[in-house]
């Protein structure tokens, strides 16, 4: 028996054994996954290295100034749209996800997943930090439109209430951002991915995009199409503004998609939003220097697998290119990405205007029972692009990046997707 | 083996262990550990009849595999441990044993990158000192008239600064030395 008391004091000690591990000082200091991007060579610009997380308050909730990251937690999805989904986001209770050391007052991830959690912090506080370059507003009234903080679900575990294996691995290899809750969600890494979605600061960036966009073109209102009776869907025939429309048209949508990947490239300098996750260019490229295809093209099924994510590489090429003008020159590039955004924040009330509303189509059968389209149809979505495109072009004052921005808009869409009678506004 | 003991440590026996187990983490990562080790164990008979002690000493090695590691970055662990253990068990047709065990670990911590991730200076990649504590269920199949004992095991382990939750099943084959069984 002696033996055996032996070992339950060695057992009661070992259990007992504190953790000693204190935790360091603010401004928190981290080896995290940072990307720079590089302006020559075929240098890469990733790299893990200390960056300090400035804007971190507690360490161990991952809880920041604007936002905090809840690694774990549970996603029930009702639905998706590309990176727009629909659903209900639980965090999990767990407050010791992290597992680091502290050297020389650095935290030191001690597994995968804390280093791509802090990494996925560290991006976000770069989109946030570079909000004010690119748009004018200031982090604070951002954070504050959703109380105080935005909810950032790390990998959380997903159901879907539609089901479908395909949507699972779907939803595996990307980010996505709620625009009911404003949240946002990263999904579980994978080993498709180089990179993990969930810390490429590019991807972040593209999905702080749709957070903009649905302040800037929803005024921050949440759009639900919501099925009613019969009388309100035989109104809604003639009724090209009823609540709700814009955030199930397809076109809508990819604009959208397309504002987000600009906003990544004027975050990031970078004009690719995937590279650094997937290799090279595949079918689903986003890059907005290499892609070719213009709006036409996408009624053909072989060129742009993900159609409902090209008419936003369209919108976002066009305006990628025009930001060209001003080369290298980082303050003239932010200041017109925040024309661009003003532009958008312009966008609702000169659709309700002539001649954008004149442009717009009638709802679609779809768009009325709030049912999403699958794939483009050229004549209903090229004038929905086109009735955007006016009135986005009224937020832009005449002169040479108007007519720029109108030619490499022209060049995209074509006559389909930017048709003559939306042309108005430009001067050639 | 147990049942020819005939006096206090008068039998000494060695094994070779394995197991594995899946690990999840806060993000509900899932990874599979894998554990070899080599053990020597020796039987005393307790104040109760049937019921014997079965103190011990056991080396192993110990290597995890994420589910799905991004091809770009994640930190591989590998950990050499040592450590006592006791088990109180029944010398019966079977022989159920609980056991209690205190490791030493010596786990070594490696960032692998790859490309497009320029790697400079790893300030991630080391090696901890930790302790462990883990509780046996096990069950022994006597072969031989008790020379060689196959037992299945459960095992729930605690891991000093790694609340990720572990749990392992395995495999004991341990063998009696013929000099000291045979006296």
């Amino acid at each position: 028996m002696r033996v055996l008391f032996f070992f339950i004091v060695i057992f009661i000690a070992i259990a007992g054994c504190a953790d000693l591990q204190t935790s360091p000082d603010r401004p928190y200091k981290a080896q995290v996954l940072h990307f720079e991007p590089q302006s020559t060579g075929n240098s890469s610009g990733w790299s893990v290295q200390e960056r300090t997380l400035s804007t971190l308050e507690d360490l161990n909730s991952l809880k920041g100034r604007y936002f905090q990251i809840l690694p774990g937690g549970t996603l029930q999805i009702t639905s998706t749209v590309g990176s727009l989904i629909t659903g209900t986001g639980s965090a999990s209770s767990s407050s010791d996800a992290l597992r680091y050391n502290i050297k020389n007052g650095v935290i030191v991830p001690r597994d995968t997943t804390t280093l791509l959690a802090l990494s996925s912090f560290h991006a976000f506080e770069q989109t946030f930090s570079s909000l004010k370059e690119t748009t004018g507003l200031e982090p604070e009234a951002f954070s504050e439109q959703v109380g105080g903080r935005y909810r950032i679900f790390f990998e959380p575990v997903i159901s879907l209430s539609d089901s479908g294996e395909t949507a699972q691995i779907s939803l595996k290899l990307n980010a996505a951002f709620n625009p009911e809750s404003d949240n946002f969600f990263l999904f579980k890494r994978s080993e498709i991915e180089q990179i993990p979605l969930a810390a490429n600061f590019k991807v972040i960036a593209h999905e702080f995009g749709h957070a903009i966009f649905k302040r800037a073109f929803f005024k921050q209102k949440n759009e639900v199409c919501l099925n009613t009776n019969d009388e309100t869907k035989i109104s809604r025939q003639t009724d090209k503004f009823f609540p709700g429309r814009f955030a199930v048209e397809y076109a809508i949508s990819g604009l959208n998609e397309g504002f987000a990947d600009f906003m990544s490239a004027m975050m990031t300098g970078e004009a690719d939003v995937l590279t650094g996750s997937f290799p090279g260019d595949g079918p689903t490229s986003r890059s907005l220097t290499s892609t070719r295809f213009t709006f036409a093209d996408l009624s053909r099924d072989s060129l742009c697998s993900g159609k409902f994510y090209c008419i936003g590489t369209l919108f976002a090429r066009a305006l990628y290119k025009t930001a060209q003008l001003y080369g290298d020159d980082k303050s003239s590039l932010y200041a017109f990405s925040r024309r661009v955004y003003r532009a958008i924040d312009q966008t609702s009330e000169n659709l309700a205007q002539s001649p954008a509303r004149d442009i717009l189509p009638i709802p679609s059968t779809e768009a009325i029972f709030c049912k999403r389209s699958e794939s483009v149809r050229l004549a209903y979505d090229g004038l929905l692009t086109s009735a955007f495109l006016a009135a986005f072009l009224q937020g832009f004052s005449a002169g040479n990046e108007k007519s720029q921005l109108c030619a490499q808009l022209v060049s995209a869409f074509g006559s389909f997707g930017f048709t003559l009678e939306a042309r108005g506004g430009c001067q050639f | 083996m147990v049942a020819s003991s005939n006096g206090l440590f008068s039998i000494l026996s060695v094994g070779l262990g394995i197991s594995s187990g899946d690990r999840l983490d806060a993000a509900h990562m899932r990874a599979s550990l894998y554990d070899a080790s080599f053990f020597v164990q020796t039987y005393a008979p307790s104040l109760v009849e049937r019921f014997y002690l079965r103190p011990g000493i056991r080396f192993g090695y110990e290597t995890t595999a994420e589910a799905e590691p991004p091809q770009a970055v994640h930190i591989n662990e590998r950990t050499y441990k040592s450590g006592v253990e006791c088990a109180l068990l029944y010398d019966w047709l079977m022989i159920p044993a609980i056991s209690l065990q205190g490791n030493l670990l010596r786990r070594t911590l490696q960032l692998q990158t790859a490309a497009p991730i320029v790697q400079g200076l790893d300030a991630i990649s080391s090696s901890e000192w930790l302790w462990e504590t883990s509780l046996s269920f096990g069950l022994g199949l006597p072969i031989a008239q008790g020379a060689v004992v196959i037992e299945p095991f459960y095992r729930r382990r605690w891991i000093q600064r790694d609340s990720r939750q572990t749990s392992q099943w395995g495999l004991d084959v341990s063998a009696a030395l013929p000099t000291l069984s045979s006296k």
